[in-house]
C-alpha cells in the first residue's frame, strides 16, 4: 500500500538507513529538517501518518497535515500528544506498550550505579588531571544490601525487577494495581504505600505515567518524607518530578544523589540540576538503542497498515482508534 | 589507653573512622607523618594497617616489635614482604567487600560504555541535547555477547549480574569455569576464543608475568568496531599502546577502565584524551560498604592476633 510517512526526529544516518532498509515500497519518507516548529510543521504537510519518538505533536501540528490519518508514538508515554485535537479529526493514536521496556530498564540500573558512583563527574575530574581514588572511597556506594523502591510497575517496572535480582537487592514496589500473591513471589517484590516505599528505600526509581494525577508526584513534601541520603532516578517524565525541590534536596545533601532521563522541560535548558557534582543527567534516551529501533519500526509501520486499511489497532498500544472498539481514559 | 596502630596512607577523616570505627576502644590507628621520625612513631607498634601507601624497609627498620601487618585490600605489591618474610612477621589482606563492589562497577563500566553515559552526560551539560547522536551506536547488553577473563570471586559475581540482564555469557580461566547455580556461562579453552566470540571482554585475572600486556592489538581486533573493553583488574594485562590506537582507529568501540598501567595518571596520558573511554581512579572496590566491612575484618584480625601469643604469629594470610 502507499502512504506518506514523516518521521518527526532527528537521527542519525545509521537509524535512516535502518528506515529504509524496513520501509516497504510505495511508502513516501519524509524526515523534518529540524526540530524547529517551522520545519517541524513543513514535514508534516502531506503526511498520512506521522512517527515520532520524541518531538511533541500538538493542536497546530495537527492542523498542518490535513491528510494525517495517524500519529504513532515510538515509545510509551503520549503525554506530549495532543490526544483531544486527534480525537476532533479522527485521527488515530498508536504507541508502543513496552516497546522500549528492555532498553530503559537497563538505562535505569545505569542510572542507579552511576549516581551511587557520581561516573561522569569522577571521569571528568580523572581525565582533568585528578587522581581522586581516596576521596571517592568515601562518597561511592554499593547497591547489594540495599533497598530499591519501585514507584509504578508496568512492563519497564517488572524488567527493571528482573535485572536487579542480580545485585542482592531488597525490592519492593507501589502501584495502584497491586500484582497477584504468585507474580510478587516471582518477582521478588513486597508492596507497599508510597509514603512508605519513600520513607525506607535507598533507591527510589519512578516508572508512572504522566497524567494529571502524577504530575508533581514528588514534591517537597515527598522528598522530605524520603530516607536521608537516598538517591531518586527518573527514566519515566519529568514532570514527575518538581525539579527545583529536588534541586534543593540534592545541594543540601538530603539526597545522595540523582540520575535523570527526563526533565519537566526539554532540553532543559539553563537547570540548576545539570552542574550538580551528584547528578547524572542524560537526554531522554533510555529506550533509544540501535538493537530495538528495527522490532519498534516494524511494530509501528503493521499499526499504520492497521489504521489505514479500516482494522483495529492492537489493544495494548491503542490510544486513540476511530476503527476499534472505544479506549478508556 | 587505646593502643596505637601505625596507618600508612591519607590522614583522610572518613578513611580513618571508617576504618578505625570498629577496631575501638582497644586500638586507634595513628597515620604516619613520612616526615616525622619513623622510630617514635613506630617504635612499639605491634600491628600495622596499611592502605595507599607503601610499607618499605625502613618503616620495617623502625618498628622492632611488629608482628601483623595487615592491607586494606587485597593487592601488597606496595608491602616489603621480603622484609617481612625475613623477621616472621605475618601479612593479612581484607578482601571483605570486594567482589560485590567490583562486579557492580564493571557492571556499570560495561553499560556505560553501551550508552556512551559520558559523552551523552556531557552533552546535555553543555547543552547540545545529543539525543539522537549515539544511538546508531548504543547497544542493548541483553543478547550481547560478553567475555569474562577470569573466573574467580570477582568473575562469578559479574556472571551473576550480566546473567539477569540476558546477556550470553562465555568465559576463559586458566584454573577452569565453575558457573554459581542458575547461571549459564560457556566455558572457552583461550583467552583468544574468548575475544573472537565476544563483543564485550571484561578482565578479571591477577597481573602475573604470564598475564602482562596479555591485552594486546591481535586480541582487540577480534572484539571488533562495536567492541567495548572493560578493565576493572589490572592495567598491566593491557597493551595500553595498542588500546590507544584500536580506540582512535575505531578498530575497537569503547573501553571503560578502572585501573591503568601506572598510576596515578599521568596528565598527558592519551587514554584521558580519547572520548570513547570512561575512565575512573582505582576505584572500583572502593565503596561506603566495602570500606566498612574491611574496617570489621581489620578489627576482627587485630584482635585475633592481640589475643594469641605476641611471641609467635598465628595468623595467616588470606589472601
Amino acid at each position: 500500500m502507499t502512504f506518506n510517512l514523516t518521521f518527526l526526529d532527528q537521527y542519525a544516518p545509521a537509524i535512516h538507513d535502518l528506515v529504509d532498509q524496513h520501509v516497504p515500497e510505495g511508502v513516501g519518507v519524509t524526515r523534518a529538517a529540524g526540530i524547529q516548529r517551522a520545519a517541524q510543521l513543513e514535514a508534516v504537510r502531506d503526511a498520512d501518518v506521522v512517527f515520532t519518538g520524541w518531538c511533541p505533536v500538538d493542536a497546530d501540528l495537527i492542523d498542518a497535515a490535513p491528510r494525517l490519518r495517524l500519529v504513532h508514538k515510538l515509545g510509551a508515554g503520549v503525554d506530549k500528544i495532543d490526544v483531544s485535537a486527534c480525537r476532533r479529526r479522527s485521527i488515530a493514536v498508536a504507541r508502543l506498550a513496552g516497546g522500549n521496556a528492555v532498553p530503559v530498564a537497563e538505562h535505569v540500573v545505569l542510572l542507579m550505579l552511576a549516581t551511587l558512583r557520581r561516573l561522569p563527574f569522577v571521569d571528568a575530574r580523572t581525565r582533568a588531571g585528578a587522581w581522586m581514588k581516596e576521596e571517592a572511597r568515601g562518597v561511592n556506594r554499593q547497591l547489594q544490601g540495599k533497598r530499591v523502591g519501585l514507584v509504578g510497575l508496568g512492563r519497564v517496572g517488572r524488567a527493571v525487577a528482573e535485572r536487579l535480582h542480580g545485585f542482592g537487592v531488597e525490592l519492593v514496589y507501589h502501584d495502584p494495581v497491586r500484582l497477584d500473591a504468585g507474580e510478587e513471589a516471582e518477582l521478588g517484590l513486597v508492596h507497599l504505600e508510597l509514603e512508605e516505599l519513600l520513607a525506607t528505600s535507598d533507591v527510589v526509581s519512578l516508572h508512572v505515567p504522566l497524567l494529571p494525577a502524577t504530575r508533581g508526584l514528588i514534591d517537597a513534601a515527598a522528598l522530605a518524607g524520603m530516607k536521608p541520603h537516598a538517591v531518586l532516578v527518573n527514566c519515566g517524565r519529568g514532570g514527575l518530578v518538581d525539579e527545583e525541590a529536588l534541586d534543593v534536596a540534592l545541594r543540601s545533601g538530603r539526597l545522595l544523589g540523582a540520575g535523570l532521563d527526563v526533565f519537566a522541560t526539554e532540553p532543559p535548558a539553563g537547570s540548576p540540576l545539570l552542574t550538580l557534582p551528584n547528578t547524572v543527567v542524560t537526554p531522554h534516551l533510555a529506550g533509544a538503542t540501535l538493537d530495538n529501533f528495527a522490532a519498534v519500526l516494524e511494530r509501528a509501520l503493521a499499526n499504520a497498515r492497521s489504521v489505514l486499511e479500516g482494522r483495529p489497532l492492537p489493544a495494548a498500544d491503542a490510544v486513540l482508534d476511530p476503527a476499534g472498539a472505544a479506549v478508556p481514559g | 589507653m587505646a593502643e596505637r596502630v601505625p596507618y600508612l596512607g591519607a590522614p583522610d577523616p572518613f578513611m580513618l573512622e571508617t576504618l578505625g570505627g570498629p577496631l575501638a576502644p582497644r586500638f586507634v590507628l595513628a597515620p604516619v607523618d613520612e616526615a616525622a621520625d619513623l622510630g617514635e612513631q613506630l617504635a612499639g607498634a605491634r600491628f600495622a594497617v596499611v592502605a595507599e601507601r607503601p610499607l618499605t624497609e625502613a618503616h620495617l627498620a623502625a618498628a622492632p616489635a611488629l608482628e601483623l601487618v595487615v592491607c586494606v585490600g587485597v593487592g601488597t605489591d606496595h608491602v616489603d614482604r621480603a622484609g617481612l618474610t625475613g623477621r616472621g612477621i605475618a601479612l593479612a589482606t581484607t578482601p571483605e567487600g570486594t567482589p560485590a563492589s567490583v562486579a557492580e562497577h564493571t557492571v556499570l563500566l560495561l553499560l556505560a560504555a553501551c550508552r556512551h553515559l559520558t559523552a551523552q552526560h556531557a552533552g546535555v551539560v553543555a547543552g547540545t541535547w545529543p539525543k539522537w547522536r549515539h544511538r546508531a551506536r548504543s547497544h542493548d547488553l541483553s543478547g550481547l555477547d560478553v567475555g569474562i577473563a577470569g573466573f574467580g570471586r570477582i568473575g562469578r559475581e559479574v556472571a551473576v549480574r550480566l546473567a539477569a540482564f540476558g546477556a550470553t555469557l562465555r568465559a576463559y580461566a586458566p584454573s577452569g569455569v565453575d558457573p554459581p547455580a542458575g547461571v549459564a556461562v560457556e566455558p572457552v579453552a583461550s583467552l583468544h576464543e574468548l575475544a573472537q566470540r565476544s563483543r564485550a571482554l571484561t578482565l578479571h585475572l591477577p597481573l602475573t608475568p604470564r598475564t602482562s600486556g596479555i591485552v594486546d592489538a591481535p586480541l582487540l581486533r577480534r572484539l571488533g568496531p562495536d567492541g567495548i573493553l572493560v578493565n576493572t583488574a589490572r592495567g598491566g594485562l593491557v597493551d595500553e599502546a595498542a588500546l590507544v590506537a584500536a580506540l582512535r582507529d575505531g578498530t575497537l568501540g569503547a573501553a571503560g577502565l578502572d585501573v591503568l598501567a601506572a598510576e596515578p595518571a599521568a596528565a598527558d596520558h592519551p587514554l584521558l584524551r580519547l572520548p570513547n573511554v570512561t575512565v575512573t581512579p582505582h576505584v572500583a572496590s572502593g565503596t561506603v560498604e566495602a570500606l566498612r566491612a574491611k574496617g570489621d575484618a581489620i578489627a576482627r584480625r587485630l584482635a585475633a592476633a592481640a589475643g594469641a601469643s605476641s611471641s609467635t604469629s598465628v595468623v595467616k594470610e588470606t589472601a
